[in-house]
This record gives structure tokens, C-alpha cells and sequence, in this order.
């Protein structure tokens, strides 16, 4: 298990979301609640890792909540998987995968701000490594529950996901 | 293990051994990677390591991928994960693959990376590959796969495969070419040459005039034959096929084989030349055998003749017989790896194709090519991505030079799309057009040139997506017209969907407009994804079989029209050739759709929907 850095720590105390534009290369925001987005890309930034793409997608029927109105996900692809494992983006995206608290209070924040955005996947990107978070009942956000991959597995309802 | 084949024609440009694709990466919940992730693009063939059996699949694994499990001959079982859910014909539980075979094609997932998940087993343990325990929630006889990796041949590296008796090819002592001499003699004229690996045909062995290798003079030729011309070969260049039928007991070997198109899912490999007898092993299509005999055996019915041919062959262990129609023998020709890829700038460029230094979009640009304009293709690499996501870029020489250009814009016409039963058909399917409930969405009168005012209005939206359905059209048989004027019908070519690719009030999704309700959607990523429209066009497909096998007194120019009014109403709907469009949207689904699929195959931008 790898300790989590103190960039990622003191994030842990307190998640700022400081308006600043996107890191240059990233593609534009989506459409849906963009400054919530921005808000999260930016507190993600400032561990270090990057976010070079994000992407809304509609979750599909029958893995929907049963109560709430909405259903768009959104996917934050975090940097580093192309660069040696070696480099400070990828460090910094890997420590990140490797801290569900912080992307916990991630995703409580932008739940918060974003009624439409109903489940958040953070994905190390070129890797099929997906951590996910779906909007809570009393609580802003929760951690998805890991199935096991198989022919047996059925689709993963509200609140799981399929784990590798 | 080295003699297993890579399972991808290229080795990854991201390394496997590293970023979190490795074998035993952390993932949630404290969980190991179980295996390699080999990352190419969307639609990427995956190949069998070896010959085997499909255990199961392609079953649902991950996000939006699928998964095949094979037992290799070896022992080994591998599962080949995210990939997509549609695979060659015939790939099902219990099909025999061979080493090299194309089994299935790489996945896209949501989050828009490609790649083949690669697990491998010993395969000293029975029972399910996911056992819910351990750091790897696999079963115990799990397998570090990277040396295996490392060390496997990419399929073009592979040693080359044995010769038959009658054949030959160059050595391991020719460093460049053999050369075929008008006579045997070192000073004769060259006839031609033969290079490395291509077999050639044994016409008989001679005295001739001496040589020297190796220090020893030598008088031995052989006369050899390829490409309909013959010369002779000094006899220690020269890798001669052994001849098994002098060697007692042992049953002649025609040749090898392999199955082919005309098998729609597998291949009975039977005890005796006759359809009663036992069935031994299924093989599906693509699959290399080693044929022993051809015999007269059982009459059977093939493309509407009477044939009694079978032929006597091997797969694996197993020994039997099978219909010959369905078995094309290789001839030592056929196995010449020697024709180059010709590309072809394709009609989703309207101006000109940039041709840059490197694989990246900023990358100077060193000349452009007009549509239609033809060129070498040297290799296919990995590069910049670029618009929909995708990395793939052809390196290619032109009278210009040489350079990268995207692959969305090349055609590669190396090999034509193979078309089918139904591209022969889909010209002559009778159509009276769109009603006038269709017709008056666009203003316009009904019949058959509202149908076309409307597919030609989808034109350059369809242009763009040409690539996309012959891909789709040439895996499961069906007309890419065909699906290019559903795909107007249904979406306007994509122009009548909302941001997410959802039309028919949320129901319908894609340019196909898979229906959520009867459908899980796949590709749900873009509305224009390889995943949605091969999703769709396996639906039409399917339909195909199902109205053929309701009506099977129909002329097939009526079983394709039912298919298509299935595609909206349902099987059931299609009751009469006259009342088929009866309960479809706007009373004319299948006649409008025929009739838009009628302009796109005669439209001159269009020529690659020609059958």
C-alpha cells in the first residue's frame, strides 16, 4: 500500500475548489455543470496529477437509482499512463488512485454542487483501473461496492461496479 | 511457451509492465491486477496463442467489454478480456480455434482506453476463473503472464509453418533471395527469385553443374515452380516438405487447410463422411486443419448443387470428416505472404489528406493527397489521437515520399470487403418508397424520391461513417448500404439525437437507435462507436435468420425486406410480403429504408457499397 503524500493529506482537511482555468492541453469541460467540474479539476490539480479529459456519460438503464431523477456520470480519465511510472504526474495520479478518502470528499463536493452528475469514476488512464463513487442516501457520496469479474457477475446494480 | 503466438499482430506502444497495466497493479478494494493489459486500438484483431477450445464467451466482464475464455491445446487457459462483444463467425463455446486465428477484436471502454486484458492459467485446476479470493479474486493456477509476453513471436516472427510433400521454400543459408536458374548451373540466366518463406512448389530433383558450399563442391538442383514460372535451385538452399506417404503406415497429408465463409457458426467434424454420424469436434471459420484424404461420401446440398465430396482431416486430436464445400485447401501460392497493403484516401476527406513527418497532429506537414489518390502502406503504428478518439495512423509511401497520415481517412484495400449473399440481393428488393406520413417530416410528396431527397439530405454525415459500417457489414454479412440508410432512417445520419446520442425520447440510442428496452446498449460512449453499429447491425442480422427461418418458401429478396421491417416492428410483425411495413413507423419502414439504401449504392461518392 502506498502512504498517501502530504500535498494529498492536507487536501484530505480541506478541499479547495479555487477558480482557475483548466491545465493547458486539457479538452474542454463538458457542457453539463461546467464550473462544478472546473472546481474538481482544479482541486485535482493542485495534488500534482493531472486530468487531460473528462467525459459525461448517461448511466445505463437498469443500473439507475430507482429515486433520483438524474443519470449522468462523469468520468475524470487522471494522467500519467502513458509517462514513465516514474514521473511526477503519474506518481501523483497513482497516489490519488491509491486514495479513496480523498476522492471520497472529491466526489461529496461535487455532488454537492452538481445535482445532475449522480456517480463519479475516477480512471488511471491507458489502464483499466476505475474507482468509482455513486450520490449517497443521507450521505453526499459513496464508495462503489467491487463485483467480481465473470461470466456469472450480471450487471452491477445501483451503488456496485465491477472491480478487476 | 515460446512457440505461443503474441495475442496482437503488433507488441503494445505502452508497455505492459508498468502505469497500473501490469500483472499484479493495485486496484480498489485491495485487489491485484490478475493480469496484462496490451493496449491497441478499438477493433484491433485478437489472436489465438495457440490452438484450442472456446471454454465460454464472450460473456460480459468489464464496463462495457467482453471476455473469451479458450483452452489452449497445451493446457494452458487464457481468458482474453475487453474485447468487444462481437467475434469472428463461429467463435462460441466448444469451436476449435488454431494458433493465429482471429478470435475475437479489441474493446472500448467507457472511459475511452482500448486494450486486451490478458489473463493466463495453467490450467491444472477445473472450475470457474473468478473465485472471489485472494489479492487476485482468481483461481488458484493464475499465472504471471509478462515473461510469456516477453518471450511470445509476434504472428508475422513466428517460425514459418511445416512443409508438405511437393513443397519448397529458401533456407536458413539464403541471406536475401534463391534464384531460379533457366538451367541447372551457377552460370545460367536468372528465371526469377524466390524470397524467404515463400513456399514454392518441388517439380523434381536433378544432376546439374557443380557448386561449392561450405567447402564441398556439390552437383545437386532442384527444379521448382512459383507463380506459374520454373527454374532450378541449387539443392543446399533449399528446405525440401518431407514425404509422409513413404514412411509407412502413415496416411498421406494433402496439404492444410482452412475452414471457410460458407460456415455461418461451426463446422461438424464427423466420425464417418455422412451426416448421421458421430459429431467429434465443432470448428469454426478461419480455423487451420490438416487435410489427410478427400472422399466420396453422403450427398449433401451446397449452393444449390449436389456434391459428394469430403475430405478426411485432423484438428488437434481429433480425426474425422467433414463436407468438403466448406474447407478451402491452401496451395503453396496462396500461402505467399508477398502482396503489399494499398491504401486509398477515402471519401470522409473532402479537400486533402495531410501527410506528416510524425503520427501527431502538430507534426510538419511533408504533402497532401487528393480523394481517391492511392499509396503504399508500409505499417500501421500507434500515434496522436486524434477526432473520436482513435490512435491509429498509417505509415505510407508516395511518389512523394513517405509519411504518416490518419487512419480514419485511408481505405486499405489490400483485401476487397468480401460481400455477401445479401449485397447481391439488396439491389433488386421491390421498394415503393416512404409514405406520406414519413415523406411530410421533410416536406415532401411520398414515394421513392422522397426516400432519396431524404438520404441524400444524410449524405456527407454518412460519408464520414463509411469505414465504420463496411467494418461492421463485413463481419456479419449484411449490405453497409443497408446500414447506411437505416442509420438515415432511424437518426438522421446522428443529426436527430440529443448531446448523449439518445433519440426516440430517450429510448433509442445511437445512430442505429438501439432500443434500452430490449438492448443493452453497447458503445454507449459516442453514438457513432464501432461497438453501436456492429451492436446493430448483429440485431439486423439475427432478424435475417429469424424471418428466413419463419418464411422459408420467400425469395430472399423478401427475407431481407423482412429483416428490415423486423429492425423496427419486430419479427413477429412481418407476417405477408405485402403487409410486412403494417405496424412499422409511418407505415413504410422497410420500403423507405430499402429505398435509401438503393441511392447510397448507386451514389457516385459511395463506391466502396458496390457489391
Amino acid at each position: 500500500m502506498n502512504s498517501v503524500p502530504i500535498s494529498l493529506s492536507l487536501l484530505l482537511l480541506s478541499v479547495t475548489f479555487a477558480a482557475v482555468p483548466p491545465p493547458s492541453g486539457s479538452e474542454p469541460l463538458p457542457s453539463l455543470c461546467p464550473q462544478a467540474i472546473q472546481r474538481l479539476v482544479t482541486a485535482i490539480a493542485t495534488t500534482g496529477a493531472n486530468t487531460p479529459r473528462q467525459r459525461i456519460i448517461p448511466i445505463l438503464a437498469g443500473v439507475r437509482h430507482p429515486f433520483l431523477p438524474h443519470n449522468s456520470a462523469l468520468i475524470v480519465i487522471l494522467g500519467g499512463g502513458d509517462a514513465p511510472a516514474s514521473s511526477a504526474s503519474a506518481r501523483r495520479s497513482l497516489d490519488l488512485m491509491h486514495s479513496p478518502q480523498l476522492q471520497l470528499r472529491l466526489a461529496s463536493k461535487l455532488f454537492q454542487d452538481c445535482e445532475e452528475i449522480v456517480k463519479l469514476s475516477f480512471v488511471l488512464e491507458r489502464t483499466d483501473w476505475s474507482a468509482s463513487f455513486f450520490r449517497g442516501n443521507g450521505v453526499p457520496a459513496i464508495p462503489a461496492r467491487c463485483l467480481d469479474p465473470g461470466p456469472n457477475t450480471g450487471k452491477p446494480a445501483w451503488g456496485e461496479e465491477i472491480c478487476l | 511457451m515460446t512457440s505461443l503466438l503474441f495475442p496482437l499482430r503488433k507488441r503494445p506502444a505502452y508497455s505492459y509492465k508498468e502505469g497500473g497495466r501490469e500483472f499484479g497493479a493495485y486496484r480498489s478494494e485491495s485487489r491485484l491486477h490478475a493480469g496484462c493489459d496490451l493496449l491497441a486500438p478499438e477493433g484491433t484483431e485478437v489472436l489465438a496463442i495457440d490452438n484450442g477450445t472456446v471454454i465460454q464467451g464472450p460473456y460480459e466482464f468489464y464496463d462495457v467489454v467482453y471476455a473469451l475464455e479458450v483452452k489452449h491445446d497445451s493446457g494452458i487457459v487464457v481468458r482474453y478480456g475487453e474485447i468487444l462483444q462481437s467475434v469472428p463467425r463461429g467463435i462460441s463455446a466448444g469451436a476449435r480455434v488454431s494458433r493465429g486465428q482471429v478470435i475475437g477484436y479489441v474493446g472500448l471502454m467507457t472511459s475511452g482506453s482500448s486494450m486486451v486484458h490478458f489473463e493466463m492459467y495453467k490450467g491444472t485446476v477445473n472450475g470457474a476463473l473468478t473465485t472471489g479470493s485472494g489479492p487476485y479474486r482468481r483461481r488458484s493456477d493464475l499465472m504471471d503472464p509478462t515473461a510469456f509476453l516477453d518471450s511470445a513471436p509476434l504472428v508475422s516472427d513466428a517460425p514459418p509453418r511445416p512443409l508438405q510433400p511437393g513443397e519448397a521454400r529458401a533456407n536458413e543459408h539464403v541471406s536475401s533471395v534463391l534464384n531460379l536458374r533457366s538451367k541447372p548451373a551457377i552460370d545460367a540466366s536468372i528465371v526469377t527469385s524466390i524470397s524467404p518463406g515463400t513456399v514454392a512448389k518441388l517439380v523434381r530433383s536433378v544432376t546439374g553443374g557443380s557448386y561449392t558450399a561450405e567447402g564441398t563442391s556439390r552437383s545437386d538442383w532442384l527444379e521448382l515452380q512459383t507463380s506459374g514460372q520454373a527454374g532450378f535451385a541449387a539443392g543446399y538452399y533449399v528446405e525440401v516438405g518431407k514425404d509422409r506417404g513413404q514412411q509407412g503406415g502413415q496416411t498421406d497429408l494433402i496439404g492444410t487447410g482452412r475452414v471457410n465463409n460458407h460456415v455461418t457458426s461451426t463446422l461438424n467434424l464427423r466420425s464417418e463422411a455422412n451426416s448421421r454420424s458421430i459429431v467429434l469436434a465443432s470448428l469454426s471459420p478461419g480455423m487451420t486443419v490438416s487435410v489427410m484424404a478427400k472422399v466420396a461420401g453422403e450427398v449433401y446440398l451446397a449452393a444449390g448443387a449436389s456434391r459428394t465430396d469430403w475430405y478426411q482431416l485432423q484438428s488437434g486430436d481429433d480425426k474425422g470428416f467433414v463436407a468438403g464445400f466448406y474447407v478451402d485447401l491452401d496451395s503453396p501460392e496462396s500461402s505467399q505472404p508477398t502482396i503489399k497493403a494499398r491504401g486509398t484516401v477515402n471519401s470522409a476527406v473532402s479537400s486533402s489528406l495531410n501527410v506528416r513527418e510524425r503520427p501527431e497532429l502538430q507534426a510538419p506537414i511533408l504533402f497532401t493527397l487528393s480523394p481517391a489518390e492511392s499509396f503504399e502502406i508500409l505499417e500501421s503504428v500507434t500515434g496522436e489521437v486524434y477526432a473520436g478518439g482513435r490512435n491509429d495512423w498509417q505509415h505510407i509511401r508516395h511518389q512523394d515520399g513517405t509519411g504518416n497520415a490518419a487512419g480514419f481517412y485511408i481505405s486499405i484495400n489490400q483485401q476487397a470487403t468480401p460481400k455477401s449473399r445479401w449485397d447481391a440481393v439488396l439491389p433488386n428488393v421491390p421498394t415503393i418508397g416512404a409514405s406520406a406520413a414519413t415523406a411530410s417530416q421533410d416536406g415532401l410528396a411520398p414515394g421513392i424520391a422522397a426516400s432519396e431527397t431524404m438520404a441524400q439530405s444524410d449524405l456527407q454525415r454518412i460519408k464520414l461513417l463509411t469505414n465504420r459500417f463496411l467494418t461492421a457489414a463485413a463481419r456479419f454479412g449484411i449490405p453497409a448500404a443497408l446500414l447506411a440508410a437505416t442509420s438515415s432512417r432511424e437518426s438522421r445520419a446522428g443529426n436527430a439525437l440529443d448531446e448523449f446520442g439518445w433519440g426516440d425520447h430517450g429510448n433509442g440510442f445511437g445512430i442505429l437507435q438501439v432500443d434500452k428496452n430490449s438492448h443493452t446498449i453497447l458503445g454507449s460512449e459516442s453514438p457513432i462507436s464501432q461497438a453501436h453499429i456492429e451492436q446493430a447491425t448483429g440485431i439486423l442480422a439475427a432478424n435475417i435468420d429469424a424471418v428466413e427461418a419463419a418464411h422459408q418458401d420467400w425469395d430472399d429478396v423478401y427475407i431481407l425486406k423482412g429483416a428490415v421491417a423486423a429492425y423496427n416492428a419486430g419479427v413477429s410483425n412481418v407476417k405477408t410480403i405485402n403487409g410486412m411495413d403494417i405496424g412499422t413507423t409511418g407505415d413504410d419502414y422497410s420500403s423507405d429504408v430499402i429505398a435509401r439504401a438503393r441511392y447510397y449504392l448507386r451514389h457516385a461518392d459511395l463506391p466502396m457499397f458496390r457489391p
